[in-house]
């Protein structure tokens, strides 16, 4: 009777120690280092940078969702963005915070820009070249429209313009491509 | 990325060259519609009054070589080589009236950038030097030859040609495509009619360029005097056994790339791959002919065939068509009755686009002009719910789901719609065309691959965006860090100036160890000096000028009590001297300076107890037993401190001496007064400060007399330097009345105060006032010390 005691908590004890060692191990061999929600979060932002969530930049607010902010506050990124932040996080979209608009793009007036270089300091993306007392302007291709430089601008120089639509990235129209045509003849 | 895994193998070539042929999955029948065109020759559309030449090619644009009002010539290169875009040439000879952006041939109708010509009818062309045969140059010169010459792939993609001849891989099989499957089109149809010869030569070119082991002519089976033709030509070719003539059945897409690979070898070339991955290469039977135009009659691109046709027009037919007619301009020649055209479709019904602006120009990939009637294609029916009868399945020619695809694309599910490769869709129209339903399903496939690309792009930019967020964050975050770093060093560098030019030590700390020291000084009690004096003047025994001074004070307190016994005498100076002179040889005998600190210590106390005694409890005896103090603490801290202490109170000396000195220096009695008032109306601090700088007169005065040989020439050359001095005090009277005086200035500074610090004395005896007295006894003995130091 007394044996069989013994023999099951030194049966338990080893076990114990056996699977300590193991989570100890496993603990120690596979640690994540950062948060993965976070990039997978990252990933899901538009990358603006704008602040408007309210965070200084996506990486922020993705760390901010994923200690439980709301999904909505990401009014460049849209409704599409904030489903897909719904789903990642598991929980129910909301209404946007804010207004989806179209991707609008810095443009300087050139000849307004007395060369303050503080639009420069202000660009999250560093997309606006110029030095001081020259005139400054917006490299397009790097602008993601977040429209931080456009308050700072001592002369009100800044326009954001819509994105000239071209060829390239155009859309197609639904009505002008003919599929049908009369066989029946 | 060389996969040899892919290439056709040699027992495949056989089979291929043994004329067998294979079937594309699905595929239609629709309405040929190909002989209202196909029945008149070719004829030249003539020349148009403007010609507008795209330039820019999906928003690149490439340099241009002509400006506004130069005249061009046709064949003249407009524009230089720009990557892999190829060169625009004038396509007739007039003047350029404009480069600006105009109505480009796209089914957006968005401008582009455009050279127009006002052309001036003559139709001049630049001079073709024929060039050397081509069989001597190197395929590399070819090509860019062809590039030269503004050859793209005239089939209606408009890819640019020497791109498919520059190869990675040996090639196996060159395809030329002669299937032209659109219905109404005959552009390729007519032109190998016509010019079969010339299309052979072209392939004995590309022949010579790629080296294929093989090379494959197909025609879909609807074009008989087209096959004819070329099977006349090619019996007549020298390379006629390497090249084979295929009849495939007429099918819709069979003159697509990969449909046209799968009939001929019946491989499907793998998903996300080229066909040239495979080795093989297709041209159009109009690519081939341009090409042959280019290399062996040097004449580059500058018209294309264009089949007009549709019930609208009066005059359907192939025409040779200048690259930037106005399609107007082709409207109103052959007769478009404009009431009854119902659109306007660039390219074949199924994969062609309508436009709006007829002003567009001919490009280089527009293969046919369609005007119907509203008869001959009526407008769509209105979409219905798609029932998943799968027809569109079983037609697709690239083996994909259409109905997914279209379930996916309505619902802008991007994963899913790669999932099922909408990628792979060729655009055929096939799907739609069977659709019962009337599902335009194309149109859903062209918006959805947009959004995917716009999508993509977004995220490389965002992407982009990250980086560069990122990057800026470091960079800002090193900026900080060094300005840090910089500034730290900066304040370093300056303390260390700051330490040289003030010997050493911070002029700050100083200022505010020494008010510490005093405010300890004027807070102490008078009772417990005689124990801290002497615990004071032992910490810095070690250092010689506190012990002198200690030992001059000692000395100086001395020589007060004795002073305060005779009270007064008219010839003072001499005497104290004398007896100064005295009492440091009698402490200079004293040479161990701790004695002498104690001695002095004693001395002090003393000398104080009798100046209480001696003197009326008056404010000025307080003053300089707080003074004393002070002096002191002071010494006792740093000499250099209180080096600077007495500097300043040096200064405040010499200008309560120049105040004095004011008067006349004899008359005693009216200066008399003056201590006197001067110590009942000034504060006690004030009556401390005087008194502070009495005791460092003394002190000088004490060294000067210490030096018992030196001392008569002394008072001698003294006498005559105050006299000069006084003068120059006078002048620096308001200099000086700044404290705070550098040490390099020091010497020169004693020199002064000793004549206000003589007079000084001299007008203080003649009062009788027993503390003062004393006080300018100390003064005295300070001064021989100092005076001793000096020498």
């Amino acid at each position: 009777m007394i044996t069989n005691i013994i023999i099951a908590v030194i049966t338990l004890a080893v076990l114990a120690a056996i699977f300590g060692a193991l989570l100890g191990y496993s603990s120690i061999r596979f640690k994540v280092k950062s948060d993965p929600v976070v990039e997978e979060l990252d990933a899901i932002l538009p990358q603006t940078q704008c602040g408007q969530c309210g965070y200084p930049g996506c990486k922020p607010y993705a760390q901010a969702i994923a200690n439980g902010d709301d999904i909505n506050k990401c009014p460049p990124g849209g409704d599409a963005v904030m489903r897909q932040l719904a789903e990642r996080m598991g929980i129910e979209p909301k209404q946007l915070e804010g207004e989806e608009k179209p991707k609008l793009i810095a443009f300087i007036r050139e000849d307004e820009c007395i060369g303050c270089t503080k639009c420069i300091q202000a660009c999250p993306v560093d997309a606006i070249m110029g030095a001081t007392r020259q005139m400054h302007t917006v490299i397009t291709d790097e602008c993601t429209g977040c429209e931080l430089c456009v308050a700072p601008c001592p002369t009100d120089c800044i326009d954001m313009l819509p994105i000239e639509i071209t060829t390239k990235n155009w859309q197609w129209n639904q009505q002008r491509i003919p599929t049908q045509i009369n066989t029946e003849l | 990325m060389t996969d040899n895994f892919n290439l056709l193998t040699d027992d495949q070539l056989d089979s291929i060259s043994s004329g067998k042929l294979w079937n594309f999955h699905g595929g239609i029948h629709p309405q040929q519609n190909k002989l209202q065109s196909n029945q008149e020759t070719i004829s030249d559309a003539g020349i148009p009054a403007t010609l507008i030449i795209p330039v820019e090619v999906k928003g690149l644009v490439p340099e241009i070589l002509v400006n506004v009002g130069d005249s061009v010539l046709k064949g003249q290169p407009l524009t230089k080589v720009y990557g892999s875009l190829v060169v625009q040439h004038a396509s007739s000879s007039g003047s350029v009236i404009a480069i600006e952006k105009r109505c480009d041939l796209h089914p957006s109708g968005l401008s582009v950038l455009s050279v127009v010509i006002q052309t001036d009818g003559l139709d001049r062309a630049v001079e073709y030097v024929k060039p050397a045969d081509y069989q001597t140059q190197s395929p590399a010169l070819l090509v860019e030859k062809i590039q030269q010459s503004g050859i793209v792939g005239l089939g209606g993609a408009g890819f640019p040609s020497h791109l498919k001849l520059i190869q990675p891989n040996s090639v196996k099989l060159l395809l030329i495509n002669g299937a032209e499957c659109e219905p109404y089109i005959t552009a390729d149809d007519r032109l190998m009619q016509e010019q079969a010869f010339e299309i052979l030569e072209g392939i004995n070119i590309l022949e010579h360029i790629l080296q294929p082991q093989l090379t494959v002519i197909a025609i879909e089976d609807n074009k008989p005097e087209a096959i004819a033709s070329l099977q006349e030509a090619l019996s007549h070719n020298i390379h006629k056994d390497k090249i084979s003539l295929r009849i495939i059945p007429t099918i819709y897409p069979s003159g697509s790339e990969k449909q046209l690979i799968e009939i001929i070898t019946g491989q499907q070339t793998p998903y996300g791959k080229h066909p040239n991955e495979l080795g093989i290469v297709m041209q159009n039977t109009g690519t081939v002919f341009a090409i042959k135009q280019a290399i062996i009659n040097a004449k580059p691109l500058t018209s294309r065939i264009v089949t007009l046709t549709g019930d609208s027009l009066q005059q359907s037919g192939n025409v040779s068509v200048r690259i930037g007619t106005p399609i107007q301009y082709l409207l109103d020649r052959y007769w478009v009755d404009s009431m009854a055209v119902h659109e306007l479709i660039i390219g074949g019904p199924m994969m062609g686009f309508t436009i709006e602006n007829t002003m567009a120009p001919v490009t280089k990939t527009c293969n046919c002009i369609l005007a119907p009637t509203i008869q001959e294609m009526p407008p769509s029916l209105p979409e219905m719910p798609c029932i998943r009868c799968s027809e569109c399945a079983e037609v697709c020619p690239a083996n994909l789901l259409p109905q997914q695809l279209l379930w996916y694309s309505k619902s802008a599910d991007h994963d899913k719609l790669e999932d099922y490769k909408l990628s792979a869709c060729i655009e055929c129209g096939a799907c739609a065309y069977v659709c019962p339903s009337h599902i335009p399903l194309v149109e859903y496939y062209r918006v959805a691959k947009a959004d995917i690309s716009i999508a993509k792009e977004e995220a490389k930019k965002a992407e982009i965006a990250r980086i560069r967020h990122e990057q800026r964050a470091i960079r800002l975050e090193q900026a900080k860090l060094d300005r840090q770093a910089k500034h730290k060093a900066a304040a370093e560098k300056r303390k260390a100036q700051l330490k040289d030019k003030n010997g050493g030590d911070d002029l700050i700390a100083a200022a505010l160890s020494r008010a510490k020291a005093k405010k300890a000084a004027t807070e102490e009690p008078q009772t417990s000096q005689a124990e801290t004096q002497p615990a004071e003047s032992k910490a810095p025994a070690s250092k010689n000028s506190a012990v002198a001074a200690a030992i001059a004070r000692a000395k100086a307190k001395k020589l007060a009590q004795q002073n305060s016994v005779p009270t007064a005498s008219t010839d003072v100076t001499d005497h104290e001297e004398t007896e100064n002179a005295s009492e440091t040889e009698s402490t200079s005998t004293n040479i161990d300076p701790k004695k002498a600190a104690v001695a002095a210590a004693i001395a002090r106390a003393k000398a104080k107890k009798q100046a209480k005694q001696n003197s009326a409890p008056t404010n000025s005896t307080e003053a300089t037993e707080n003074a004393s103090d002070t002096e002191s603490t002071s010494t006792s801290v740093d000499p250099k401190k209180a080096a600077i202490a007495a500097a300043i109170a040096r200064a405040k000396a010499k200008k309560l001496a120049q105040q004095k000195d004011t008067q006349p220096d004899d008359s005693n009695l009216p200066i008399e007064k003056e201590p006197d008032t001067e110590a009942q109306v000034i504060d006690p601090k004030k009556v401390a400060v005087v008194a502070a700088i009495a005791r460092a007169k003394a002190k000088k005065q004490a060294k000067q007399t210490s030096s018992a040989e030196v001392e008569p020439d002394n008072t001698e050359m003294i006498a005559l330097r105050k006299e000069r001095k006084e003068q120059a005090r006078i002048r620096k009277q308001e200099k000086d009345k700044d404290a705070s005086l550098s040490d390099s200035e020091k010497p020169k500074v004693i020199e002064q105060s000793d004549k206000p610090s003589l007079s000084a004395t001299e007008i203080r005896k003649a009062k009788i006032a027993a503390a003062v007295a004393k006080a300018k006894a100390k003064k005295e003995n300070a001064n021989k010390v100092e005076h001793k130091e000096q020498q």
